[in-house]
């Protein structure tokens, strides 16, 4: 069973995209709606999520003639059909069934052409993962609610412009939380996004890799945390 | 053996000789006295330092200091944080303007903060009219983000989250070669 996560829609059209996947019988293969966890792909509309995880698809909801013709094929125009909904549905469990078939780790299955190993990921992901984010103010509470990890991220992020992978390398904090966080702050409009040459230039070699640098930040910092029992 | 130091500032009657005390393997050493000050609902207040330490498992101390709060002894924060680690600055929310309190230490550590990490906890963050992302956003406005997090100096957990942050930012300075302040 395929699960689809809406994200940025409207309860009206929640409640219709939930009918159409209950009662329509032109789906090929059993989708079921979700609230929470991990999903197949997310549908969502213009305040949804900016990227997703890595291996989901991201279709947008989109008003009429706001999305270029060449990536229709990852766009559910506006009003929402049931017929144009279900096909959409179809190409995503093809795709995400070869791309699985494949088990290409990196890869990212696509709805356009669900040959994996011949197609790069669809252009919003791929081009999200390599954006850099970066913010303007220290988090609000509801967006922390005292998570640690997203603490963390949001005392990288307040350093620097990252991609979300850099965010991850720098931090230590898995892919998936990163992305949830980058996620919880674009709800709210928190984070500003650029291009690859926004980033700021990775550390210099000699730090990263000087004994006496990295016996501080090991030694030093690790000991203070053992201390404290963190 | 090294010394290292993270510094403990902030409004008086905020917490500083707690949260030390908190987190100091030793009991804190205070230069307390009577306080004359009818602006701040205390009875004794910090006119010298507080000092509490942990010895670390490499033979390494860390020594924690805690400023006297007044601005009057803004001479000493400045001596104070001279190769730290990092700062924490505590606040009382339910103090009369919190925000102002916070810009004197803003000011008072000033070209300090340049390098040196910072985070910001907030004491009794649910009294007072100072929403906790009020400080966030009267940070912004000054180009600035430090991390503000709510605190009860005394539940050690929060203590040591305060240093954890720091401990996070730090290792993002080193990581960018911005550790110039540490011998």
């Amino acid at each position: 069973m395929w699960k689809l996560k809406l994200a940025g829609l409207s309860e009206t059209e929640q409640a219709l995209i939930r009918s159409i996947v209950r009662l329509s019988k032109d789906l090929e293969s059993s989708w079921q709606v979700v609230d929470q966890g991990a999903c197949d792909v997310v549908l969502c509309g213009t305040h949804g999520p900016a990227m997703v995880m890595p291996g989901v698809l991201r279709i947008r909801v989109a008003e009429p003639g706001e999305h270029s013709t060449e990536h229709m094929h990852d766009v559910l125009e506006r009003p929402i059909r049931a017929e144009r909904l279900i096909r959409l549905l179809c190409q995503s469990a093809a795709a995400l069934t070869q791309g699985r078939a494949s088990s290409t780790p990196s890869s990212t299955p696509s709805i356009s052409s669900p040959v994996v190993a011949e197609t790069p990921a669809p252009r919003a992901m791929h081009g999200s993962l390599h954006q850099v984010a970066s913010i303007g103010r220290w988090p609000p509470q509801v967006v922390l609610a005292k998570n640690r990890e997203f603490i963390r991220l949001a005392v990288v992020l307040a350093r620097a412009s990252l991609s979300v992978t850099e965010l991850s390398r720098l931090s230590g904090v898995p892919m998936e939380t990163c992305i949830s966080f980058l996620d919880a702050l674009e709800e709210r409009s928190l984070v500003r996004w650029g291009g690859a040459e926004d980033a700021i230039p990775p550390p210099p070699s000699h730090l990263q890799e000087s004994t006496e640098h990295r016996h501080f930040g090991s030694g030093l910092l690790g000991s203070i945390r053992r201390a404290l029992g963190i | 053996m090294k010394e290292y130091k993270i510094l403990f500032s902030g409004t008086p009657g905020a917490g500083k000789t707690t949260a030390i005390g908190a987190v100091s393997e030793i009991p804190p050493v205070v230069t307390d006295v009577p306080n004359t000050d009818p602006g701040y609902a205390k009875a004794y207040t910090t006119v010298g330092l507080d000092y509490g330490q942990l010895t670390l498992d490499t033979g390494d101390c860390l020594r924690l200091f805690g400023t006297p709060g007044q601005a009057r002894f803004d001479f000493l924060w400045r001596i104070l944080g001279r190769n730290a680690l990092g700062l924490i600055i505590l606040l009382d929310n339910s103090r009369p303007n919190p925000l102002a309190d916070l810009e004197i230490y803003i000011n008072g550590f000033g070209e300090a903060l340049r390098s040196m990490p910072c985070v910001i906890g907030v004491g009794r963050h649910d009294q007072g009219n100072t929403a906790l992302d009020d400080y966030g956003l009267w940070l912004m406005e000054r180009n600035m983000i430090l991390p503000v997090l709510p605190v009860d100096v005394r539940r050690r957990a929060d203590v040591v989250l305060l240093i954890d942050v720091l401990l996070a930012e730090l290792e993002f300075h080193i990581r960018k070669g911005e550790c110039s302040h540490v011998e």
